[in-house]
């Protein structure tokens, strides 16, 4: 059964639509609209997860709750915010490694993934000092 | 976990490790299974499968890494976690059966770095 005049042109308006919130996402790069709309999209988000050291704390789990402390991860593991489901795959489409560093493209801004952008946006305590470091480190990849 | 990783840990042998952290050490080691744990290790190994190196299924069964890590955090071995979460997203953005992991990281950078998210989903 042919489709209706109305239903075309909804069709169109989405079409046109989705193709500017694509371009508005990745400043106009084709390339990257292509490997999104091919690839990207289609792989989901794992969900995320909390953990609440209150919980430790409350059912007596004093031996995870001091070696997670002792590694730094409080912080990363008991974060919990918004997230942005399609931008998150946005950064992930364009992420490529320069060096140590991770870049991205998220609406045309740059997101350099530095040691540094850890501490001051997540991770604020996992690299304090090297001082502080009792035991010997392990640096897988260095 | 490719074997340059396990650099600094060659004493570990993980079979004699998840013997060391099993309830019943007596049962045969059929395959790593975080649900023969005992409480710390099982824990430990749930927060890796879910959170630090999050991955979309199969988070009872142990690999490699997930035997690594928690040795490592219950011997007071520091890891450079900024290092192995890098991988992961690198990892997981490469092979096309995982999932995108660290949202809440990602969207946290988003919004430090000003990106404009007026009228996005979330």
């Amino acid at each position: 059964m042919a489709s209706s005049p109305h239903k075309k042109r909804r069709s169109r308006e989405q079409h046109n639509n989705n193709q500017g919130i694509l371009e508005r996402w990745f400043a106009g790069d084709v390339e990257a609209m292509t490997t999104f709309m091919h690839d990207m999209s289609i792989k989901q988000i794992n969900v995320p997860k909390v953990l609440e050291f209150s919980w430790l704390k409350s059912g007596n789990l004093a031996e995870p709750r001091v070696v997670l402390k002792h590694q730094r991860l409080k912080h990363f593991l008991k974060i919990t915010r918004n997230v942005y489901p399609d931008l998150v795959k946005v950064f992930y489409t364009n992420l490529t490694q320069d060096g140590r560093k991770l870049v991205s493209h998220v609406k045309g801004v740059k997101i350099t993934v530095t040691t540094e952008v850890w501490k001051k946006c997540c991770w604020d305590q996992i690299l304090k000092t090297e001082s502080e470091q009792r035991t010997h480190d392990w640096n897988p990849g260095t | 976990m490719s074997k340059g990783h396990t650099t600094g840990i060659q004493e570990l042998n993980t079979i004699q490790f998840y013997q060391s952290c099993v309830r019943n050490p007596t049962e045969p080691v059929n395959r790593f299974n975080a649900g023969n744990l005992n409480l710390t290790p099982r824990i430990l190994a749930y927060i890796i499968a879910w959170q630090l190196t999050p991955r979309g299924s199969n988070h009872v069964v142990l690999h490699e890494e997930d035997l690594i890590f928690p040795y490592c955090i219950m011997n007071i071995i520091k890891i450079n976690w900024v290092s192995i979460v890098m991988e992961h997203m690198l990892k997981s953005n490469r092979l096309t059966d995982y999932r995108f992991p660290y949202a809440i990281f990602v969207s946290k950078l988003i919004d430090y770095l000003e990106v404009d998210t007026t009228n996005e989903r979330n």
